[in-house]
């Protein structure tokens, strides 16, 4: 069943959301107990749960709704085709958020965390700008959106806002 | 997602506010606890409908509340 709720478009993207949500419970860690090695581990370790999640949803279902789902238009675009990529950048943000902590524990994992976060956070703002060419170029062909997805408008603010802070932060720690 | 947003912000907020480093620091803590049992909570939920209950047709979609 749940093969079959991720299949079908547009509502999987919404898996999206768990991934990102498990983000802000990492990158809390990092904020309140960044000085317990402990919790730099657990932090750590979670993050690597959360970037498999990432990748299942950004590509996993990007090839199932490649492979296995009827032809879709571009009056079908709505911000919610964000959502599968909006976790790389998330992820990315959280990764690089826990770096000025872990460098200390262990500078080989902080690298490691570094290299994959900067990876990410390329090729999701590539994917999010693909996107979003094509939400423009159909806002502009078919005018606005279907009512039940008028509310996903707002999603393009979602991968954007934390880019200018994350490519920041890269620039700082590196 | 929301409420772990929330807290980061409180913690980071860049700007001066009399006596409100400690405060929002708490603000932010509170924040991040909520959001940790919300996740909990909602994928609780999220496995119970797909893997123990078979229903038709949901109507309430547990991933969108994580958001």
């Amino acid at each position: 069943m749940f093969v079959k709720y991720a299949m079908t478009f547009p509502q999987g993207s919404y898996l999206g959301a768990v991934p990102i949500a498990l983000d802000t419970i990492i990158t809390g860690i990092s904020l309140f107990y960044s000085k317990h090695q402990a919790a730099r581990w657990a932090s750590f370790a979670l993050w690597w749960i959360s970037l498999v999640m990432t990748l299942l949803t950004s590509f996993g279902l990007l090839i199932l709704q490649m492979s296995k789902q009827k032809h879709h238009s571009l009056e079908d675009v709505a911000g919610l085709w964000l959502m599968t990529c909006v976790p790389m950048i998330i992820t990315a943000a959280a990764g690089i958020g826990q770096l000025s902590s872990l460098i200390s524990t262990s500078e080989n994992s902080a690298i490691t965390i570094l290299i994959i976060s900067f990876l990410l956070w390329s090729i999701g703002l590539v994917q999010v700008h693909l996107i979003l060419a094509c939400y423009f170029w159909r806002l502009i062909s078919y005018k606005l959106p279907k009512r039940d997805l008028i509310i996903s408008g707002f999603l393009p603010l979602a991968p954007l806002g934390p880019t200018s802070p994350q490519f920041f932060w890269q620039r700082h720690v590196s | 997602m929301g409420s772990g947003a929330l807290s980061q912000i409180f913690v980071n907020f860049p700007y001066p506010v009399t006596g409100g480093s400690q405060w929002m620091r708490d603000v932010g803590y509170c924040f991040w606890i909520l959001d940790i049992v919300l996740f909990v909570l909602f994928s609780a939920f999220l496995v119970i409908r797909y893997t123990w209950v078979s229903l038709p047709n949901p109507s309430v979609d547990f991933a969108v509340m994580l958001m």
